[in-house]
């Protein structure tokens, strides 16, 4: 993109024309004569006269060709009181060890990128001293969220009532919640009646109907899992119907190898997933040597229920209709068009949209006593370990990974998505290194998800003025 | 003069820096000896202007076990929703010691009465009534909308705990120290302690009684102590933040500018928003929705947390090192044409006082 032209990004529907301006986060239609000459800017044709269209937004202070001068996260020179006051959630790897074995776990698959699935446990010492850190670097946090995590957490439950139990008295006055996600394979009602007593969020995993989730979800063995875990659902929803409706939910992994239409069956199946809060995700192949393949028949059966959702929105189709996955990612992608808010312009020194301040939003601690910006991260990474527990946060360390633009800064300052980019450190991880090329082989994945936000909004911009009437307009 | 008796508070939070920062300029009966917090807040053992990220200012925040050294006891506030039991019993067991009470935190009417019982037993006075000014105005007679005929002074923010409480009681205490007599509106009704009258429960009341009951407090507390200025704490957020983050879109602010005219208004930012052209602006629409502009800024060491603030849809903000947000942000103020100050120094409030006593003279 020539330094000189407008830092925009153009959209059509088959309705109308848009233009995205970057420097205001702003999406505004336009009329055809517009578009094209903008078009034909942004091409560096030559153009005629700007349409008067145009000038009135050149004048407002649109389509300005202003970039970023610097790639820098504005939070750098704070990160340090930032951190030292408002961590606001930790999760605690209790466990390495897991009664599962799933296909898709990076702690299965054995490869260098990742930790395998083992032994290791935390040890209550290490889990203390992780939760007392958190308590005093969270002066400034309303709230601090406790996780637990695994491996499979309830492996180790006594040493989860153990820590709760200290919690409550390390926390006592600062408003705290626990949370856990497990496969609830090993729930007992005892663990429920303890969960329901802290109040805790559960988060279960379960992948699809029987075929689907057991053809990546088995246990140790390599037996399906199916059955016990819905059993266990089952069992939540007919006798803590309470604690059911209030605290639980199901996260389910995609596998975008199967038919959309088979995984989404499990819903028409089973009465108590239509009963849930479901959360989806495709599986995560940033740590796997073989890349996530999308079958066609996932591709358009996906497609087709999510036109199915599209018209749920504007009452055109029965919203019970919808598969729950569906209205899920719907609810997902309302939040990011909500969250394109409009504003005066970009500064000189700023970031590319994606990442978290690490160590504050989900500081992982490791049952070594490590500690990584998440859980999603690989643990074996040299370049994403952000501190220990024993030597603390490495501040230079975090301004690196939260600066990761800093890698590829003219391709960021003069890319579109630039306030949408949902990169973080964990797409530019060499385990010893950040990399750039890393990055940026990530870049058109996230360019198409804020494409589709854009789209998103420009839908629900068009519902009311051109399907309007009963009938709609022409295709 | 008899030694100030010995004072232990509780439960301590941040919030809570400027009552005990400004504390000996309202009562010199009785000196803080012991700061005491809950452990979930993380203070203890720390510094307690370490609350607000500001420089140490010589006492250290103690868990709950101080009430031996003490010769009585202030509740500040009921701190958490856990904290309640443990408010009770510690009420208790300063009252079986002979220890004074001073409780405001919202206790249930058995509660205060098997208190107040046990109390008498003892023959340990145990105080708990705050806002009687501010509960009298609901049986007040309406009249007509009472005029102040002191000065009013509205110390505001554009979010809330962004030192309004730390500018409220520090000027008050600089005009003090001039001689004025300044009576305080605090929305902290452990700011009664101080001899100042709170309306926390302003929220409980109607848009309509809402104004009318500020103002008859403000003839109640002006027709009692005549002062010669009045500065009052104005709830919540002043302004809707944006669309994501809205605050209370400057309702309760809205209500006290309905109440009563301000003569001078004092607004806290964060130097993040902050620019001449932000000040300008805010000015205007403050003069356009409350019928007065902003005559000071003040800047608070607070930084917005633009993540979490989009994630959660609240304005979440944290501290920066007082020290540090200083230094960098003196250019800042400087430059602006409306005064900006940093009213948590001393030098800062004494030029803020002058600038407020030339302006109202």
């Amino acid at each position: 993109m020539k330094k000189d032209t407008p830092y925009i990004q153009l959209f059509t529907s088959p309705n109308s024309y848009y233009v995205f301006d970057v420097n205001r986060n702003e999406l505004l239609e336009l009329d055809e004569d517009s578009y094209t000459y903008l078009l034909d800017l942004l091409a560096g044709r030559e153009t005629a006269e700007a349409p008067e269209v145009i000038r009135s937004l050149r004048e407002e202070g649109y389509l300005s060709s202003n970039r970023v001068s610097t790639v820098q996260h504005p939070y750098t020179p704070y990160l340090e009181d930032m951190l030292d006051r408002g961590i606001e959630q930790v999760t605690l790897q209790v466990t390495q060890n897991c009664n599962f074995r799933c296909a898709y776990c990076g702690y299965t698959q054995q490869s260098d990128a990742q930790r395998c699935h083992s032994d290791k446990r935390m040890s209550e010492e290490i889990a203390r001293k992780a939760l007392l850190f958190v308590r005093d670097h969270s002066i400034d946090s309303k709230e601090v969220s406790i996780g637990f995590y695994g491996g499979e957490p309830l492996i180790e439950f006594e040493l989860i009532q153990r820590l709760v139990a200290y919690c409550e008295e390390i926390f006592r006055g600062k408003k705290h919640v626990y949370s856990i996600t497990t496969n609830a394979t090993l729930l007992t009602d005892s663990m429920l009646e303890f969960m329901g007593k802290y109040d805790f969020r559960l988060m279960v995993s379960l992948d699809g109907p029987r075929k689907i989730n057991d053809k990546n979800r088995v246990f140790v063995n390599g037996e399906g899992t199916y059955q016990k875990v819905m059993e266990r659902l089952n069992h939540i929803y007919r006798n803590y119907p309470d604690f059911f409706r209030r605290k639980l939910s199901v996260n389910m992994v995609l596998d975008p190898s199967n038919a959309f239409d088979e995984i989404i069956q499990i819903f028409p199946e089973e009465e108590v997933m239509r009963e849930i809060v479901v959360r989806t995700s495709v599986v995560d192949d940033i740590y796997s040597s073989e890349p996530v393949e999308y079958s066609n028949t996932y591709r358009w059966q996906y497609q087709y229920q999510s036109f199915l959702g599209l018209l749920a929105q504007i009452g055109r189709y029965p919203s019970e209709q919808v598969s729950p996955i569906i209205k899920s990612q719907f609810e997902l992608t309302l939040d990011n068009v909500e969250k394109i808010v409009p504003r005066v312009g970009l500064s000189e020194t700023l970031a590319p949209g994606g990442p978290c301040i690490p160590g504050k939003l989900r500081l992982f601690v490791t049952t070594d006593g490590d500690l990584l910006p998440c859980e999603r991260v690989s643990e074996t990474s040299e370049v994403l370990k952000i501190g220990s527990l024993e030597k603390g946060l490495d501040i230079e360390r975090i301004k690196a990974l939260l600066n990761v633009g800093s890698l590829t800064p003219e391709a960021c300052r003069n890319c579109w998505a630039f306030n949408g980019c949902s990169l973080c450190c964990k797409h530019a991880d060499k385990q010893t290194c950040l990399d750039g090329a890393a990055k940026l082989k990530h870049c058109e994945g996230t360019k198409k998800d804020f494409a589709h936000s854009l789209l998103f909004k420009i839908f629900f911009h068009e519902v009311h003025t051109q399907y309007a009437q009963k009938g709609g307009a022409e295709a | 003069m008899s030694e100030p008796k010995r004072l232990m508070i509780y439960p301590f939070q941040p919030a809570d820096v400027p009552f005990v920062k400004y504390f000996q300029a309202f009562r010199k009966d009785f000196r803080i000896a012991h700061i005491c917090a809950a452990p979930g807040t993380g203070l203890i053992g720390r510094d307690y202007a370490y609350g607000c990220a500001h420089e140490p200012l010589g006492q250290t925040v103690e868990d709950s076990g101080a009430l031996a050294g003490s010769d009585a006891l202030l509740i500040l506030s009921e701190g958490s929703a856990e904290l309640h039991g443990e408010i009770c019993s510690l009420i208790m067991q300063a009252l079986s010691a002979g220890k004074e009470v001073f409780c405001y935190a919202r206790l249930t009417e058995t509660e205060r009465d098997e208190l107040l019982q046990f109390s008498r037993e003892k023959g340990v006075p145990f105080h708990w009534e705050y806002g009687q000014d501010w509960n009298r105005t609901a049986q007040a007679e309406y009249r007509y909308m009472y005029k102040p005929s002191a000065p009013v002074v509205f110390v505001g923010g554009i979010v809330e705990d962004m030192d309004q409480r730390e500018i409220l009681l520090g000027m008050a205490a600089a005009f003090r120290s001039r001689g004025l007599k300044v009576s305080v509106l605090s929305q902290s009704p452990s700011d009664e302690f101080l001899g100042c009258c709170s309306c926390r429960d302003l929220r409980e009341a109607s848009l309509t009684d809402g104004a009318k009951r500020i103002n008859r407090l403000f003839k109640a507390v002006e027709q009692r102590e005549f002062p010669d200025i009045i500065l009052a704490e104005l709830p919540g957020t002043m302004i809707r933040f944006n669309d994501m983050a809205v605050g209370d879109f400057g309702g309760y602010a809205y209500l006290f500018s309905q109440a009563v005219q301000a003569d001078y208004c004092i607004c806290s930012v964060f130097p993040d928003v902050y620019s001449r052209e932000f000040a300008e602006s805010l000015s205007e629409d403050f003069r356009q929705r409350f019928n007065f502009p902003v005559d000071a800024f003040h800047l608070a060491n607070c930084l917005m947390d633009s993540v979490e603030t989009i994630n959660r849809k609240t304005l979440c903000m944290v501290r920066i090192g007082h020290e540090k947000a200083a230094a960098e942000w003196r250019a800042l103020r400087k430059s602006a044409d409306i005064p900006c100050y940093d009213l948590t120094q001393e030098a800062e409030r004494e030029r803020c006082a002058e600038q407020i006593l030339n302006t109202l003279s």
